[in-house]
């Protein structure tokens, strides 16, 4: 540890759980650390379950002020940041309850019709998972299958974890999440589509 | 097996082969994948979209986030009219209540505590001396060293009672914490009270004492006004 000489810490050179014990005791100092080490993780994490720039930031407002009352009770026994995510986890999807937004919704998306032109098409398209069009295209899912996605594939949480956050089966959390990967692939596919129509009509020229 | 069967098997297959399906079922999937180009083609692609869920780039919120985060932790702790807001948790109110409401820190009255407790060892192992002055904490606690005590005494009293009745369903860190700091408030007072009781005219004492009842009163009051 260092110090600055008059036998105080610098917080960015304390742990997690120190710095929650600092700010249990009301130290702004230590939370202001804690906010800066792990805000922006909060705000995409909720980014990209609401989809939504203006209700994220007021999501991330309202996890932090949650954080600051609950901090005292950080004891270590978890990764601070697994403790702070399952927080933020729960936190939206309380949001979505009262907003009445129902995440277990099914819809004929993701079904296959055709699918012998599905794979027929499968075979002509180039790979082409971009991580700024993969972004976008998940802000396009419907709710339910974005939570899904976000949470397993995103924040890496397993089916059983995520049936118990969403109080669905398990059966339902990996179908959803299949569905969700399907949509995902169309979305992406239509973008790689565009962006090939549009370099060809720009060579006409 | 038909590439409709594989293709709604994909997820569980690149998520969870080993656990969720039976070899035989695995050995199917990695048959019909070897010689079906378009299945195998879906599995890449969902394989990319997995490992590039786990790669998105990290948002950043407006830097007016943390001033809106902080102005209302402020407001959500701020005293009104002399009266404490209560919060949606005990442990972050007791945390904000220790670092900001009273006059003695945790350690200035832990040091005072400690003397108290230096003072009654040192005169029964007689470090003092052969035969040093009757050191009577219990006699200072029960004599009236200032006109106002028996006052004082009595509203402290009442009010230790309805805590009391109340500590038992907290939570044990906060009730812990909470006794902690009444017994230093405590043992600070019976040394102030015994340095008081040696000199009965000593302002400066007698200030102490008073500030250490107030101490005690503020602790009590608050934690009464919330009625956990």
């Amino acid at each position: 540890m260092t110090t600055d000489g008059t036998n105080n810490v610098a917080p960015d050179s304390l742990s997690d759980y120190e710095l929650a014990q600092a700010s249990a005791r009301g130290d702004m100092q230590a939370f202001e650390t804690v906010y800066k080490r792990h805000h922006r993780r909060v705000y995409s994490l909720c980014l990209r379950m609401v989809a939504n720039a203006t209700e994220a930031e007021d999501l991330t407002q309202e996890v932090f002020i949650q954080l600051f009352r609950k901090i005292g009770s950080f004891r270590g026994e978890s990764a601070f940041t697994t403790w702070l995510h399952r927080l933020t986890v729960n936190h939206v999807l309380m949001h979505f309850r009262k907003r009445g937004v129902r995440l277990e919704k099914t819809t004929e998306e993701g079904e296959i019709g055709e699918i012998q032109d599905f794979l027929q098409a499968a075979t002509e398209r180039p790979r082409f998972v971009d991580r700024i069009a993969l972004d976008k295209a998940i802000s396009e899912l419907p709710p339910g299958y974005r939570t899904v996605f976000v949470l397993h594939d995103v924040e890496g949480f397993e089916h059983e974890e995520v049936a118990d956050m969403l109080g669905v089966s398990v059966g339902t959390s990996k179908s959803q999440l299949h569905k969700a990967r399907m949509r995902l692939r169309e979305l992406l596919t239509k973008k790689t589509d565009t962006k090939k129509e549009t370099k060809k009509k720009e060579k006409k020229k | 097996m038909e590439c409709r069967a594989v293709v709604s098997s994909l997820s569980d297959y690149l998520d969870g082969r080993n656990i969720w399906m039976s070899d035989d079922e695995v050995e199917q999937i990695e048959t019909h994948l070897t010689n079906c180009p378009a299945c195998r083609n879906l599995k890449l692609e969902f394989s990319e979209i997995k490992n590039a869920a786990c790669e998105l780039p990290l948002h950043t919120p407006s830097s007016a986030l943390w001033t809106r985060i902080s102005k209302a932790m402020e407001s959500e702790i701020s005293t009104e009219n002399g009266s404490v807001r209560e919060t949606q948790s005990a442990s972050g109110w007791w945390n904000w209540l220790n670092s900001h409401r009273y006059t003695f820190s945790l350690p200035q009255l832990a040091a005072a505590g400690a003397l108290a407790v230096i003072l009654i060892f040192g005169r029964f192992s007689g470090i003092f001396g052969a035969n040093p002055a009757p050191l009577n904490l219990k006699g200072a606690q029960s004599a009236l060293l200032l006109p106002e005590e028996d006052e004082i005494k009595a509203d402290l009293e009442r009010r230790l009672y309805v805590v009391n009745s109340r500590k038992a369903q907290w939570d044990s860190q906060i009730r812990a914490d909470f006794e902690q700091r009444l017994n230093m408030i405590d043992e600070s007072l019976k040394l102030c009270r015994y340095k008081l009781e040696g000199d009965p005219k000593d302002a400066d004492q007698q200030d102490r004492v008073r500030a250490l009842y107030d101490e005690k009163r503020k602790l009590l009051e608050d934690v009464e006004r919330l009625k956990w």
